[in-house]
């Protein structure tokens, strides 16, 4: 499994090269940014939370041990700066805007519309599953959550997305109280 | 709706355009996270092995959860894998650790008159079997760590020492059983009539007076920071039986960023350390795995009093001050800024929790 980068550069990486560590930050940039995007809904923000990643990866990845261990650390890196940032800006149920995140019509739109109306804590699970097709004991282990937890989590992501986005076919928003509330 | 909804979200995603990474940034930003990581592991490291070597211990065979001990003719040598350190503890502190010591401990008396408790160790952390206080007392030159060990877990045997590069050194002290407790107090930091003197007087104590002679060598605040001046001073000002916080002024000086990202301060006193490597007899700190538990000092609504403080008195970045803070109840919080220079006197505010209107306290 190679998602963020190929094997043979995290392995150079891991040895101290510098000349990789700093090629395999530049592969994993637009990975970290656009995950680190998704989860925020907000470019500025997301372009904070990637670079602190970077950092982080550039200053420690002589400290990890496995090149297989590279995917789920960075991921853990990519969440956590995001929640970081969140917290500090206090991100909440803002709807994400066209503009940077690139429009191909309504479609992509109400993907981001149906995100912005999850909780953070359902998002982080739906965005991880969806969209980066990571198993439930994957996302447990990013998120240090208990197993069960994510699972629930995702259950309730999936009836909230139903639900958002049957209203979006039907050409209107959904009542707020029919989404609401998003506490687990 | 799975793979409808999951193919849109890719596809939304690969949309998103992607800002230019500044490489030269990266690079900044990481030498310069790198600087902090050493300074603070460096700081660790030079007072961890004052506490260690100044108690004439080196650190490397019977396991006690990570702790070895040999007392042969009046020399000792110890090897510890994990340990906790705190630095300036308060009594809350002490009280912990010997609640959970597998031996009634018994604290070192009769030590010179001034004499203040800078930092403690205890290993292991569930249940501590040695413990280490460092006096400081730079008058009297008492500057010293004296370990307490519970019997059971010292070795005689010098046979069972590890060989090669990992045996630890011998150091040279004095050595004497308190019930179930031995004493061992380094040679080269105290005289022998000192030495003596410390264990009639310990012979004669009980726990629970050694204990309060103890707290009494311990700071009443939680004194935050590696530069403190002013900790005496601050014990003046702190209401008794408070938990109140002393902040130095490197550390004053983060508070603004703090309060502009809502955090909290944390305690940073305690440390836990766990795996440590050992050269030549020696345990490399630097290669150890530590760990600062997550403990509020000051939450986040505090740190805004605080910079509230400090924006009413036009002194937000530098108010060449230390700061006591406090909290009386949920509605008030209580903010003392502790000049470093004499000349300008000590200044005590009150802060609403929840306007953060700041005024002036008599």
């Amino acid at each position: 499994m190679a998602r963020w980068a190929a094997p043979e550069l995290i392995a150079s990486a891991l040895t101290g090269d510098e000349g990789a560590v700093e090629q395999l930050v530049a592969v994993v940039w637009p990975g970290c940014f656009r995950l680190a995007a998704t989860i925020l809904g907000d470019w500025n923000l997301a372009q904070d939370a990637a670079q602190e990643a970077c950092v982080i990866v550039h200053r420690k990845i002589r400290n990890l041990r496995r090149a297989d261990a590279f995917d789920a650390w960075l991921y853990r890196i990519v969440m956590h700066e995001s929640n970081r940032v969140r917290r500090r800006n206090e991100v909440s149920e803002q709807p994400i805007s066209e503009g940077r995140y690139g429009s191909d019509g309504s479609t992509t739109l109400d993907v981001w519309r149906a995100l912005a109306d999850l909780s953070p804590e359902l998002r982080d699970v739906t965005v991880l599953f969806y969209f980066d097709d990571l198993k439930t004991a994957d996302i447990a282990a990013i998120l240090g959550l208990p197993h069960p937890t994510v699972r629930t989590r995702l259950a309730r992501a999936r009836d909230r997305l139903r639900i958002i986005l049957k209203g979006y076919q039907n050409g209107s928003q959904p009542e707020r109280q029919e989404i609401e509330p998003h506490a687990l | 709706m799975h793979s409808d909804f999951a193919a849109k979200g890719k596809a939304a995603r690969d949309l998103i355009a992607v800002p230019e990474l500044s490489m030269e940034s990266i690079r900044r930003r990481s030498r310069a996270a790198a600087a902090r990581g050493r300074t603070r592991a460096l700081a660790l490291c030079a007072a961890v092995c004052l506490i260690v070597f100044g108690a004439s211990v080196g650190f490397g065979a019977r396991i006690y959860e990570g702790v070895r001990v040999w007392l042969t003719g009046g020399k000792a040598a110890i090897v510890v894998n994990s340990f906790v350190l705190v630095r300036e503890p308060t009594a809350a502190d002490v009280h912990k650790a010997v609640a959970q010591a597998t031996f009634p401990a018994v604290f070192p008396v009769g030590v010179p008159a001034g004499t203040h408790v800078s930092m403690f160790m205890f290993a292991p952390a569930e249940h501590p079997n040695t413990i280490t206080i460092q006096y400081r007392n730079d008058v009297a030159h008492f500057n010293v760590g004296i370990s307490l060990f519970d019997s059971s877990v010292v070795n005689t045997d010098a046979a069972l020492l590890p060989t090669g590069s990992a045996r630890p050194p011998f150091r040279q002290g004095y050595q004497w059983q308190v019930g179930r407790e031995t004493v061992f107090v380094p040679k080269e930091h105290v005289s022998s009539v000192l030495a003596d003197e410390i264990k009639t007087a310990m012979m004669r104590a009980s726990e629970s007076g050694s204990l309060a002679v103890t707290d009494a060598m311990l700071h009443k605040v939680i004194v935050v920071g590696l530069a403190s001046k002013l900790a005496n001073a601050a014990e003046r000002y702190a209401p008794p039986n408070s938990r109140s916080v002393l902040l130095d002024r490197k550390q004053v000086q983060r508070l603004p960023r703090l309060a502009r990202e809502n955090e909290s301060f944390f305690d940073t006193r305690t440390v836990y350390l766990s795996n440590i490597p050992s050269v030549h007899g020696d345990p490399d700190y630097l290669k150890a795995t530590l760990r600062w538990p997550k403990t509020i000092a000051i939450t986040a609504a505090g740190i805004r009093a605080i910079d509230a403080v400090l924006r009413s008195s036009g002194t937000r970045n530098d108010c060449g001050c230390e700061i006591l803070f406090d909290q009386p109840d949920n509605a008030t919080y209580w903010v003392w800024k502790l000049p470093l220079t004499g000349s300008a006197g000590v200044r005590k505010y009150a802060v609403d929790a929840k306007t953060f209107a700041v005024s002036q306290a008599i």
